[in-house]
């Protein structure tokens, strides 16, 4: 049994933090919500989420620099922007700011739910990749401090 | 021989002593001033000569009869002559006509020699021989006549009678003659002169200071001879003479020879013919030969018994020069007037015509300039434009200001209309009195033309102008719709997340509330009914940000089949509408920003499907015509009225119920973004096509 995925939900708009929220956790995700930009700078360095999902429009800062910032601190974390209204700056600026994913709104449950766990599945493969990895680093540094032994 | 030498030295001998003779008798005549001292002198000397006789016989007025004036045979109360002729010696005449002598010397001016005898036969034929002798004593007597001259003309006879007298005596009669003609015309004028002076003297005392200091010149002169009598100081000014080379001259010596008809000047023979007073305007002429203009006016009136002429001359030289220098001027303004394009009119307070030009006739359409005189611009032109005018003119007359250059517009005669540019400016008399005006208009039609042609220029930039500003305006409202559309749209689309969202829950929900199959189909159908809103809310947000979107366009090549066939497979369109998509295979690929494209489509593809009621055919055709790629969206729907037409691609033109008619506006502008341009033609109920032209190169 897996363990359950944790979403941090950052929108100014209250109503849409409940929906979105009660759609992730009706799919069994555990979310939190944020109303401001620094609340959710607060949030991360509290706690790991797997993913954010990010208004681009914050009433403190953009939801750019709110996205580099957590990218900053929390490069594994998926992001997804989600914008009022679709253009190229916006989502060139986001990408390039390290978000994983562009949504417009209005979007769609089950849209959103298929693209959050795209993400969350990307991010298990990339994690499990980079366990792996340190494994395999690991075994190969044992050999070498043995063989250095012998 | 000897008796032939004989008689001619006794010829020579006698003609000396003639010679000796008359000139004794000259000499003694000679300035005696007086004729009928001469006659008496000639009388006496003649007697006392005993071998030669004399008389003088001097034509009356009329000149056709002779009477004796002198005679050195008889005397006057000589009984023996009044037997013989019947008459006394006073009152004898000799008939001119009937003697064919007498005619002879008056008329055809000759000296002729003759005997006693052929008079008498002409004169007094039936006189008795022993009467004859009795008178003038022998037959043998000879006589001879010769014309006696008063100012070159034939005044009378001068006769002469000797025994020896023979035709070699005619040379020495004749120079005695002139001699005596000669003091005969001195004394007369001398007489007249006197006389005058005499007369004059008697009323000098009134009449002089008058008459010498008179300012126009005044000559006095004898109307039957014409000799001039008196004159003033003016009258010497006048002709640059002294008083003695005036008085006894003819009057004719005033005037330019040209100007004299035989003895007289026309003018003269004019004002003595006349009773009452007459101005005549003729020429004299100075000693030193200069001609000035004058106007006599001249008076006949009787002087003890004499006929006299006054005539007051005033010098009107420069009267005459000025009245030619007016008269030139009135040439050259009459040449001016008739000449001249422009129109020019005279015109009395009242507005009436007193004098107009050719061209001011031309333009009223009358015949000469005269037939307007006394008519007003009532008679010829528009009742407005006449009103107008006399209007103005009114105001010239009583405020005395001229109106210089009002541009008016007038109908000619011939119904042609004219720009005209009219000054007109009042008259004054002496006394500064407003008598008239003078007007005078140009045609400006052309210039009026051209200004008129520049205002409609202007005008039209004015249209230009408002139109760009209109547009600027409208820009300016779009880009506040924008502005608004980006923030209402971002605004709109949070409660719509949350409806959408909140519509998905209701739905997952929906399986697990405990109510009949037929209960949670009806209330499926309502959510369903709020997800198709929520999506066509999503729709006019959509539109009107793009509409008010951004500039900045993302051009790449781009395959332009891809672009519609994307946008086809995400709109549902009805079963009922047969799409098709014909793509050339020459079209290359197309620089475009696909993301724009696919919006331009969309819009495009959506107002098809909905132009078509039910069933219907939509066509896609892309291909290349020219330097540019040609994409044609046609269907087969409703049509759309003419009427609409223009206002199809403007924003927020609208025939649908629903919709905020953005849709075509959105997809000329993200067109025009990319350089493209879209054209439509339609007909209702046949279809529309819609219409996209690409430039390759732009």
């Amino acid at each position: 049994m897996q363990r359950k995925k944790r979403i941090l939900i950052v929108d100014d708009d209250k109503a849409i933090l409940d929906v979105i929220k009660d759609i992730l956790e009706l799919q069994g995700y555990i979310v939190e919500t944020a109303e401001t930009g620094q609340e959710a700078l607060q949030k991360t360095e509290e706690k790991y989420y797997n993913l954010a999902l990010l208004d681009i429009k914050l009433p403190d800062m953009e939801g750019t620099k709110l996205l580099r910032r957590i990218h900053e601190d929390v490069p594994r974390m998926m992001k997804i922007m989600i914008t009022g209204y679709a253009s190229l700056e916006n989502a060139v600026e986001s990408l390039n700011s390290g978000a994983d994913a562009y949504l417009m709104k209005p979007i769609e449950a089950e849209k959103l739910l298929k693209v959050v766990e795209d993400k969350l599945n990307e991010q298990a493969e990339a994690e499990s990749m980079s366990q792996e990895k340190v494994t395999e680093w690991i075994k190969s540094r044992i050999r070498k401090i043995e063989s250095s032994r012998n | 021989m000897l008796n032939e030498q004989k008689s001619l030295d006794t010829l020579y001998h006698q003609l000396i002593k003639a010679i000796i003779f008359t000139d004794n008798v000259s000499v003694k005549i000679h300035g005696l001033l007086d004729e009928t001292k001469i006659y008496r002198v000639l009388e006496e000397e003649f007697a006392k000569s005993k071998i030669y006789g004399m008389c003088i016989f001097l034509l009356t007025n009329d000149g056709s009869k002779l009477r004796i004036a002198a005679t050195s045979d008889f005397h006057k109360k000589n009984i023996i002559f009044e037997e013989a002729f019947k008459s006394s010696l006073e009152q004898f005449r000799i008939e001119v006509n009937q003697s064919s002598l007498c005619s002879q010397v008056v008329k055809e001016e000759k000296t002729i020699e003759f005997r006693i005898i052929d008079l008498l036969k002409e004169i007094a034929p039936s006189m008795q021989s022993n009467l004859i002798s009795k008178i003038f004593g022998t037959q043998k007597k000879r006589f001879i006549m010769t014309p006696l001259y008063y100012h070159g003309k034939v005044t009378g006879i001068f006769l002469t009678s000797s025994i020896p007298l023979s035709e070699q005596y005619i040379p020495i009669v004749r120079i005695f003659t002139r001699h005596v003609s000669a003091d005969l015309e001195l004394a007369k004028e001398y007489s007249e002169y006197e006389k005058m002076e005499e007369t004059l003297r008697k009323s000098e005392e009134k009449y002089r200071g008058l008459f010498e200091e008179a300012m126009d010149a005044i000559f006095v002169a004898d109307a039957e001879t014409g000799i001039l009598l008196d004159c003033n100081r003016a009258a010497l000014r006048l002709v640059g003479r002294k008083k003695l080379e005036v008085i006894g001259k003819h009057q004719r010596i005033l005037h330019p020879p040209e100007d004299v008809v035989g003895e007289f000047t026309d003018s003269f023979l004019r004002h003595v013919s006349k009773d009452e007073d007459e101005i005549i305007e003729t020429r004299i002429i100075t000693k030193t030969g200069k001609i000035r203009d004058v106007a006599i006016k001249a008076r006949v009136f009787e002087l003890e018994g004499r006929r006299i002429i006054q005539g007051i001359f005033r010098d009107i030289t420069e009267q005459k020069k000025m009245e030619e220098e007016l008269k030139h001027e009135r040439d050259l303004l009459r040449a001016l007037m008739d000449n001249i394009p422009d129109t020019i009119y005279f015109k009395d307070v009242n507005s009436r015509f007193t004098r107009i030009n050719k061209a001011q006739a031309q333009m009223l359409g009358v015949k000469s300039p005269d037939e307007a005189v006394g008519k007003t611009d009532f008679d010829y032109f528009t009742p407005e434009h006449a009103k107008d005018a006399y209007n103005d003119e009114q105001t010239i007359v009583k405020t005395g200001m001229p109106m210089v250059y009002k541009v008016e517009r007038i109908r000619r005669a011939d119904g042609q209309f004219l720009w005209v540019s009219a000054t007109k400016v009042s008259i004054k008399d002496t006394t500064n009195h407003v008598v008239g005006i003078v007007g005078i208009s140009r045609d400006v039609t052309e210039s009026k033309k051209m200004q008129e042609e520049l205002v409609r220029h202007s005008e039209h930039l004015e249209e230009l102008v408002k139109e760009r500003t209109a547009e600027l305006t409208n820009a300016g409202r779009l880009a506040a719709i924008g502005e608004t559309a980006a923030m209402v749209g971002h605004d709109l689309r949070n409660p719509l997340q949350t409806i959408v969202g909140t519509f998905y829950l209701m739905r997952e929900h929906l399986d697990s509330i405990p109510c009949s199959q037929e209960e949670k189909q009806s209330i499926e159908k309502l959510l369903n009914r709020v997800g198709g809103e929520t999506k066509y809310m999503d729709k006019i947000i959509s539109d009107l940000q793009d509409y008010a979107g951004p500039t900045k366009t993302n051009i790449v090549e781009t395959n332009i089949y891809d672009v519609i066939s994307e946008t086809l497979s995400s709109l549902t369109i009805p079963d009922t509408i047969k799409v098709t998509v014909i793509i050339s295979d020459s079209l290359p690929k197309l620089m475009v920003d696909p993301t724009l494209m696919r919006r331009v489509f969309t819009n495009l593809f959506l107002n098809a499907v909905q132009a078509i009621p039910d069933k219907g055919e939509l066509m896609i055709e892309a291909f290349e015509k020219g330097e540019a790629a040609i994409i044609k969206v046609q269907d087969t729907g409703v049509g759309i009225p003419e009427a609409n037409m223009p206002k199809l691609f403007q924003p927020l033109f609208t025939t649908k119920a629903k919709g905020q008619g953005l849709g075509l506006a959105v997809c000329k502008r993200l067109l025009e973004l990319q350089g493209a341009e879209i054209m439509a033609e339609s007909e209702v109920d046949k279809g529309s096509t819609f219409t996209i032209k690409i430039p390759f190169r732009r």
